[in-house]
């Protein structure tokens, strides 16, 4: 029987940023997506309050 | 003391002191310096994310923004399209790393990315720039308040500032968070209830969409422009590129807010609380600028004032009486001709007479202007250092003269609230900054024991005092200043680029030592200062132009420098 070494975990630095587009990345994206709506909202009340 | 009822009186300080003692109670168990600049770290997003609205909506928010959109229109919410996108990379971000190596200001962790110059170096930019803007803070709404009220100056700037020393003192960044919660709902009701009453106050033919297009036709309504001009302040793609790097130094990197969501329980917490200010401050910029509007909209029915400033128009009365009679003769005809255009632009609305009643209603309020303009110059000429931009008084004038009793009290405390929430970050940011980054690691690195718990603590808060007691003496003094508004943001552009640039290098720039990114902040930080004192440069690009050199020279100086000299000490 053999012991399999498990590799020791990669210790991420902590001065790293975690990646972008994580398990947030749905929430960032409603956020934009918020941010577009209100840019289509302000365009359309711009129209046709001119 | 004049101008308010006695219900105005109860509703003021009642609110003002629920708030403050509420806060003050909540946060009395303050044991130590780390609880006292980090909170007990119990904070939920809602609170955060309040707490950072707070911060940012000073008393100018609530006494300037409406005066603006009465002027200028909505075009100014364009200005923080560019916040959502900065809110996402500061949660994406700054706050993990910030969370992970459980930094106490954001210059500790330039400590831990570089070395402690950098870290002396971030720290002593903001202390310069944020100490001398608390000032102003306290300054700004004082001066308006007590010439609208007739209320004395120095008595208000020792009030305001007393009040908010003591409640931060006693219980540190989490009095602040918690009171700021508190404030913010008080801030927001005030403004729906000023919004909704502005729009019941218009006459019964004019409808909320009718009030819209009348809002429209006379330039009051452009809320988005797609055109690239370079020499329009406010558009898409301004507010977009520019609000997004104005926000990214401001959240990411100014203590006074990076303190605000490393008192909350997780990383989670924290982001959620950034995200939550990504979504609400447009709508609430949009509302605080609508209210504007719809003042506007409501003076086209009723006599506004020939100037807002009362006071000021009250002295050249008193010297060319006959002048401002005959102004005042002219200005009430050209209104009475404003009236009528606006009532039949609303009657013409989807018809074929549409397009000449849109243009007899832009005439007429040119003509308005035009006398309003006379007048500007009449002041200019009989009293040629006032200020003749009375768009600071449009919305408390609006407030006094058609408000109902008990509403202005509430919306007096909306201007309180909004400026003591915004000293109070300030003042405990420049506290821990004082305590964390200079006191502390001084001792540090003189190799001195640690202090106790109680002194450290006793340390933070005489720190807070000190910049509290600069900030009303600085604040007594402001009067050099003719723009306060300018004054504030011309002391952030001188420091902000500069301390952005660093962090830039920080995160993104991985490879990049100490060395280089410090002559590259003392290179921005030099050119600045020239710049400010020889150029006509517009100040607000000192923020690009600082950030641009600390990365640039950084660049440059890693790549030419031998690596044991660009190595880290």
């Amino acid at each position: 029987m053999t012991t399999q070494h498990a590799q020791p975990p990669r210790t991420a630095n902590p001065e790293e940023p975690p990646p972008f587009w994580s398990r947030w990345s749905r929430i960032y994206w409603f956020v934009f997506g918020l941010l577009l709506a209100e840019t289509i909202a302000f365009f359309l009340l711009t129209r046709w309050a001119s | 003391m004049t101008g308010l009822a006695a219900l105005d009186w109860a509703v003021l300080i009642g609110t003002i002191t629920a708030i403050v003692s509420y806060g003050a109670w909540r946060s009395r168990n303050i044991r130590d310096a780390t609880s006292f600049v980090r909170g007990d770290g119990t904070l939920r997003w809602p609170t955060i994310g309040l707490s950072i609205m707070a911060t940012q909506a000073s008393a100018i928010t609530f006494i300037s923004t409406p005066g603006q959109g009465f002027d200028d229109g909505m075009r100014f919410v364009q200005f923080y399209l560019g916040l959502p996108l900065a809110m996402i990379v500061i949660s994406a971000v700054f706050v993990p790393v910030f969370y992970r190596l459980e930094v106490r200001t954001a210059y500790e962790y330039l400590e831990h990315r570089f070395d402690v110059r950098l870290r002396f170096f971030g720290g002593l930019l903001f202390l310069l720039g944020r100490g001398l803007a608390a000032g102003i803070t306290i300054y700004a709404p004082s001066i308006i308040l007590s010439q609208i009220l007739g209320w004395p100056l120095q008595p208000m700037i020792l009030i305001i500032g007393t009040i908010v020393i003591v409640y931060t003192v006693l219980g540190g960044t989490q009095a602040v968070s918690i009171t700021q919660k508190h404030q913010m709902v008080v801030m927001m009701t005030g403004l729906v209830v000023a919004a909704t009453i502005v729009i019941l106050k218009l006459p019964d033919e004019v409808s909320l969409g009718g009030a819209v297009q009348l809002a429209g036709v006379l330039g009051k309504m452009e809320v988005v422009n797609f055109d690239l001009d370079f020499a329009s302040r406010y558009n898409f793609w301004s507010g977009l590129a520019g609000g997004f790097f104005l926000a990214l130094s401001y959240f990411g990197t100014d203590q006074s807010q990076v303190q605000r969501y490393l008192s909350g329980r997780s990383v989670a917490e924290s982001r959620l609380g950034l995200l939550f200010n990504g979504i609400f401050k447009i709508p609430m910029q949009f509302l605080i600028l609508f209210t504007g509007v719809m003042v506007f909209v409501f003076y086209l029915f009723v006599r506004p004032p020939m100037h807002f400033d009362a006071p000021t128009l009250a002295r050249v009365q008193a010297a060319r009486p006959a002048e401002v009679a005959e102004l005042d003769a002219r200005y009430n005809a050209r209104l009475a001709e404003q009236r009528d255009a606006a009532f039949a632009f609303l009657a013409a609305r989807g018809s074929d007479n549409e397009p000449a009643a849109r243009a007899a209603l832009q005439a007429a309020a040119k003509a308005v202007d035009d006398v309003r303009d006379e007048t500007k110059a009449l002041i200019r000429e009989v009293l040629p250092k006032v200020e003749t931009r009375d768009t600071d008084h449009v919305f408390l004038s609006f407030v006094l003269g058609h408000l109902p009793i008990g509403v202005v009290g509430l919306l007096i405390a909306v201007i309180l609230c909004a400026a003591m929430s915004s000293v109070s970050s300030e003042l405990i940011a420049l506290g821990t900054t004082s305590t964390v980054d200079f006191y502390l690691r001084i001792r540090k690195a003189r190799g001195l024991p640690p202090g106790t718990p109680e002194t450290d603590l006793r340390v933070s808060k005489l720190l807070t005092i000190v910049w509290g007691v600069f900030a009303i003496v600085f604040a007594s003094t402001a009067k050099l200043f003719d723009n306060l508004i300018e004054a504030v943001n011309i002391l952030g552009s001188i420091f902000y680029g500069t301390v952005l640039g660093l962090f830039v290098v920080a995160f993104f720039l991985r490879r990049v030592t100490a060395t280089p990114t410090l002559v590259g902040g003392l290179v921005a930080q030099t050119l600045i200062v020239v710049l400010f004192f020889v150029s006509d440069l517009g100040f607000l690009w000192f923020n690009v132009i600082a950030c641009v050199t600390v990365v640039g020279v950084a660049l440059v100086l890693q790549a030419i420098l031998p690596r044991s000299a660009s190595a880290s000490t």
